[in-house]
């Protein structure tokens, strides 16, 4: 089905993905913002290994982004158990400003 | 295509149907007559009601989020819409075979909730916030009782698509769950018949479906409209229409699927009993449409008459039921499913 | 043809929204906007001959991961329409080292030769995925379930332990 896309057209896509994933996390100031780069970026790699999986019989790929998207779920919940104890502590969302590391 | 070409009438057809048919079964219920007096026996009553509707002010406040508030109703519509794409209507026309049909339905179903977050929050309105927030716990909640209990008729069936589901529920193996020689066709080929546990499963997945379409008795999100507002208060005219919509839609969906997964779709319910070949004389392409419409029909006569029979839930005790009680009772049906299909089968 | 169409428009649906989380300042929109990329992408999967990722993606990334970020967003701000604008910092090196870092990549992988052969999909992919779960993954598929309900009650114990 792919036939006439290059290759090098998805690694392109899924670079972009990636890179964007990391500047926002640089860029923005709030902590959901860090979240969403990270998912972004899970996301790139994902399509990496999907577009990849296409070509092994043996379905690698597929199966190693079906565990990414189980683990990126789990790392979302807790990071945001752990913001909404920050907020409730400290009335505050800016990673940025959390710099002691007292209680 | 068939989606557009058939559904998209078909669930307008429906509405306007099941909103009359709404007040009129909920009069009987409550002895009295209903709407008498736009056109006989008030038959117009409904299609009244629609113009009434249209022509309604479309009300934009100003400090609403105005992407969000625009865009929410389309979201929620096309969220439900799109999983009418995967329905076999009989056995030429299948819908969208893909091998994924089921869980791509639940999966598209459940996009629902981005739409009436959008729409609680761009409403800029505290009680619209609430309202939002309650019905997405609501409908998050209830969604995982929703596909675990479709996991046992998967795990009978071997299959997730619902051309097949409906198909392999015309000659069967079994009797009541017990393999003997003889094949039956009919009723007894039907999924609940078939496999008898799986009448739990259906009552599971029906109470499911109830609350996912915010029906009563888990219709928290409108009773705060009858109260206060819910998730909806800001829309006028025609954008609440579509909120109604829907919720007929999702209505209309959890019955065809609640037909196509446990009472057999399009297959006719009467047997081959020895020389009368009642199930090869009434099976062909439109009589797979009649079947399953009649099938739809009875479900969402169910369906409102469970409305007009049971009060509303309050919000911890729908919580705990979908929690503590459907969850669990779902789970230890997906075991016995499971354990009955490879031992005694 | 019209895979190379539909690649391009999924690609757009991508791609737009990930452009307006780049330059917004509201974190609300940026996260539905991060929805609508997550749709692109599964309509990419579909494309790539894998529709049980696409499902997936959708279930679980557009369904559960959205609505758990715009349910702790909702949790931690509570003025309406006046708590969710946040600032930049470092504007022009943050961008500077990605930018960077996408030449640089991009450089490396233009200059490779991917060998791509397609084969025959037959069968059922799903039935497919089952068979390999408990084959060839079973070890991994026992410890992302493990993974899971740790995760979760670790979750809920945290969340738990500040709503006293």
């Amino acid at each position: 089905m792919m036939e006439m896309i290059n290759p090098t057209y998805f690694v392109f896509l899924s670079l972009f993905i990636f890179c964007a994933g990391i500047a926002i996390v640089i860029i923005k100031r709030s902590a959901i913002f860090v979240l969403i780069g990270i998912e972004l970026m899970l996301n790139a790699a994902n399509l990496n290994l999907v577009y990849f999986s296409q070509f092994d019989p043996g379905m690698n790929g597929v199966m190693t982004s079906i565990f990414v998207v189980v683990l990126a779920a789990a790392e979302v919940s807790i990071a945001l158990a752990i913001l909404l104890n920050i907020f409730k502590h400290y009335k505050i969302t800016d990673p940025d400003e959390l710099t002691s590391l007292k209680n | 295509m068939i989606t557009f070409l058939f559904f998209l009438p078909f669930i307008l057809l429906i509405v306007v149907i099941g909103v009359y048919s709404e007040r009129k079964i909920a009069a009987f219920i409550q002895s009295r007559y209903g709407p008498m007096e736009v056109g006989p026996k008030g038959i117009i009553q409904s299609i009244a009601d629609l113009v009434k509707m249209l022509q309604k002010e479309d009300i934009k406040p100003d400090n609403v989020d105005k992407p969000l508030f625009l865009v929410a109703p389309l979201i929620v519509f096309a969220a439900i819409f799109a999983g009418f794409s995967v329905l076999p209507m009989t056995i030429e026309i299948g819908g969208a075979q893909i091998h994924t049909g089921l869980f791509f339905l639940l999966a598209i179903v459940s996009l629902d909730v981005l739409g009436i977050l959008m729409a609680g929050w761009g409403s800029n309105n505290k009680y619209s916030y609430y309202g939002a927030m309650r019905a997405v716990a609501q409908i998050v909640s209830y969604e995982i009782p929703l596909g675990l209990s479709v996991l046992g008729v998967v795990m009978f069936t071997q299959t997730l698509d619902l051309q097949e589901i409906s198909s392999q529920q015309g000659i069967g193996s079994l009797i009541f769950g017990l393999s003997t020689g003889y094949q039956v066709s009919g009723f007894l080929a039907w999924n609940v018949f078939q496999m008898p546990i799986l009448w739990v499963s259906f009552l599971i997945f029906f109470i499911a479906g109830l609350a996912e379409s915010n029906r009563t008795p888990f219709d928290l999100p409108e009773s705060e409209s009858e109260i206060i507002g819910g998730y909806h208060t800001e829309y006028s005219g025609f954008r609440w229409g579509i909120f109604m919509l829907s919720e007929y839609a999702m209505m209309l969906l959890v019955s065809f699927l609640a037909a196509i997964l446990f009472f057999g779709g399009w297959q006719t319910p009467f047997p081959n009993i020895g020389p009368l070949k009642l199930y090869d004389m009434t099976t062909g392409t439109e009589w797979g449409v009649f079947w399953l419409v009649l099938k739809v029909i009875g479900f969402i006569f169910i369906q409102i008459w469970i409305r007009w029979s049971y009060p509303r839930l309050r919000v911890d005790q729908l919580m705990s039921l979908s929690w503590k009680y459907l969850t669990p009772a779902s789970i230890i049906i997906l075991f016995i499913v499971g354990i009955w299909k490879l031992i005694i089968v | 043809m019209i895979t190379s169409i539909l690649t391009y428009i999924f690609t757009a649906i991508t791609i737009a929204p990930i452009v307006y989380i780049l330059i917004t300042k509201n974190v609300i929109r940026a996260v539905f906007s991060l929805a609508f990329s997550f749709l692109g992408l599964s309509g990419l999967y579909v494309l790539l001959n894998a529709e049980f990722m696409a499902v997936v993606q959708l279930l679980i990334y557009a369904g559960g991961i959205i609505v758990l970020m715009v349910f702790g967003l909702m949790l931690t701000k509570t003025t309406l329409n006046k708590g969710f604008i946040t600032q930049h910092r470092s504007l022009f090196f943050g961008s500077l080292v990605s930018f960077l870092l996408f030449i640089s990549l991009a450089a490396l992988a233009a200059q490779s030769r991917f060998k791509v052969g397609f084969i025959e999909q037959t069968g059922d992919p799903v039935a497919q995925i089952g068979q390999l779960f408990l084959t060839d993954f079973i070890i991994a598929f026992e410890v992302v379930a493990f993974l899971l309900l740790v995760a979760l009650v670790g979750a809920s114990y945290l969340a738990k332990k500040s709503g006293e």
